[in-house]
């Protein structure tokens, strides 16, 4: 649902925002989780199928059991390591990830918004710990500033 | 003669440069070396458009930056190398493209085990990794005898990417998973067991349930011959995966620097290293949690 208003002067358009936690355990244990659910389902008549699982089922199996979702485009790390910790690998295979350097942390939402514009014209940003959605940036307003 | 005199010039150069390398990798191994190090080598076809090349010259000009990244990391006592040669995405390229590289890869791989290798030279055994029925005969047949022809070195190991992407690697493990419990289920009930197929039955007894955990996954990976990457080294300032080494990558540093892939120096490794033995602490705890 989209609607529009003026803040001082300027033109902001809201969009949904869909808040999504992920840990440690939507990684590599949803996957095993995900391989058990194909086993029942295509093992379950009691023969061996011989086409190879497909990506597209992988995905389903994985939204079964609570750990699906579209894949964030980008990944913002907060902390002094450049590294993604268990971002559940299935969402990350084209994700830009992106350090935020302790010193630009604070009052770092214009350095962020500027440097997912410079990115991407229009992303879905997910923070790994807590995840924000958002259907495309308005170009007048930067997204922290929402 | 003068041919002579520039030969020994060279060589006396290459003696330096080794000799100074030794010098730093001294002072380096004071603290902890990765065991590990992984590459993204993009920029190729940037860099022979940058330098009005032709077509394939940049991949050429990769694979000898390659060959000097691989001694550096073998003399600085790094074990594992892994590189991400060719991805099942690198399949949509042109045609010609495709085949051009896919001609080059054959090309080196036939280089790579021959006597006087760099290969034989340090020991290294040669691993290729992902869904090599993608590619063609001959690359494949070229894949598995550099595999058997190096099978007998131990010093260190290259583990090569070609046809691969980490989701077809996570998804060919279900796949081997979900048959090896098939197979151990239909092995009980063979015997009379009873119960061995009972959880495809709908749990009747609820004595047996499929049981794959994340360790059965990890040993049905491609990328099982290795430990996972203490650290990865992407060109081009390009801060994306693109599905490489998803699943191994969780405590492994990455590194980005904007440079391409030809223009990688001994520095960019040093600086790599230098920058993983600033967090190694943190990395080691993050690695003992999970």
């Amino acid at each position: 649902m989209v609607s529009e208003a003026a803040v001082n002067g300027r033109l902001v358009t809201r969009r949904n925002l869909t808040l999504e936690f992920v840990s440690f355990e939507d990684g590599k244990e949803a996957v095993a989780k995900a391989a058990n659910y194909l086993f029942v389902k295509h093992y379950a008549n009691g023969t061996k199928e011989k086409s190879d699982f497909t990506e597209p089922q992988m995905a389903e199996a994985l939204g079964a059991i609570g750990s699906g979702g579209a894949d964030p485009d980008l990944l913002l790390i907060y902390g002094s390591t450049r590294c993604h910790l268990g971002f559940p690998a299935w969402r990350l295979r084209y994700t830009e990830i992106v350090p935020i350097p302790p010193a630009k942390a604070k009052g770092s939402s214009r350095w962020v918004a500027a440097k997912a514009r410079g990115k991407l014209p229009n992303i879905n940003i997910f923070l790994f710990g807590f995840f924000l959605s958002v259907d495309g940036i308005s170009p007048e307003m930067s997204l922290l500033e929402r | 003669m003068t041919k002579k005199i520039g030969d020994q010039a060279g060589k006396m150069f290459e003696y330096f440069g080794s000799f100074l390398r030794k010098c730093i990798f001294s002072v380096l191994s004071v603290g902890p070396v990765p065991d590990h190090i992984a590459f993204i080598m993009d920029g190729n076809r940037r860099y022979a458009k940058k330098r009005n090349l032709l077509d394939g010259a940049g991949h050429r000009s990769g694979y000898l930056a390659l060959m000097n990244m691989l001694k550096y990391c073998y003399e600085l006592g790094v074990k594992y190398a892994t590189i991400y040669a060719f991805s099942i995405d690198n399949f949509r390229r042109r045609p010609e493209e495709v085949q051009s590289t896919m001609q080059l890869i054959l090309e080196k791989i036939e280089d790579l085990i021959k006597e006087e290798s760099m290969v034989n030279q340090y020991g290294v055994r040669i691993y290729f990794l992902g869904s090599l029925k993608l590619l063609s005969k001959p690359v494949r047949l070229a894949a598995e005898r550099a595999m058997v022809a190096t099978s007998g070195n131990s010093k260190s190991v290259l583990s090569i990417c070609l046809a691969y992407t980490s989701s077809d690697e996570i998804l060919h493990a279900v796949q081997e998973c979900c048959g090896e419990k098939w197979d151990e289920g239909s092995a009980l009930e063979s015997k009379g067991a009873g119960n061995g197929l009972v959880f495809l039955k709908g749990n009747e007894n609820g004595k047996i349930k499929p049981s794959i955990v994340v360790k059965d996954l990890e040993k049905h990976m491609y990328a099982a011959v290795a430990p996972d990457p203490d650290i990865i080294i992407r060109t081009s300032g390009e801060t994306r995966l693109s599905n490489f080494l998803l699943w191994q990558s969780a405590n492994c540093l990455l590194y980005a620097p904007p440079i391409l892939w030809p223009e990688i120096g001994l520095w960019h490794l040093i600086w790599a290293v230098l920058d993983f033995q600033r967090n190694f602490s943190y990395l080691k705890e993050k690695t003992k949690l999970s």
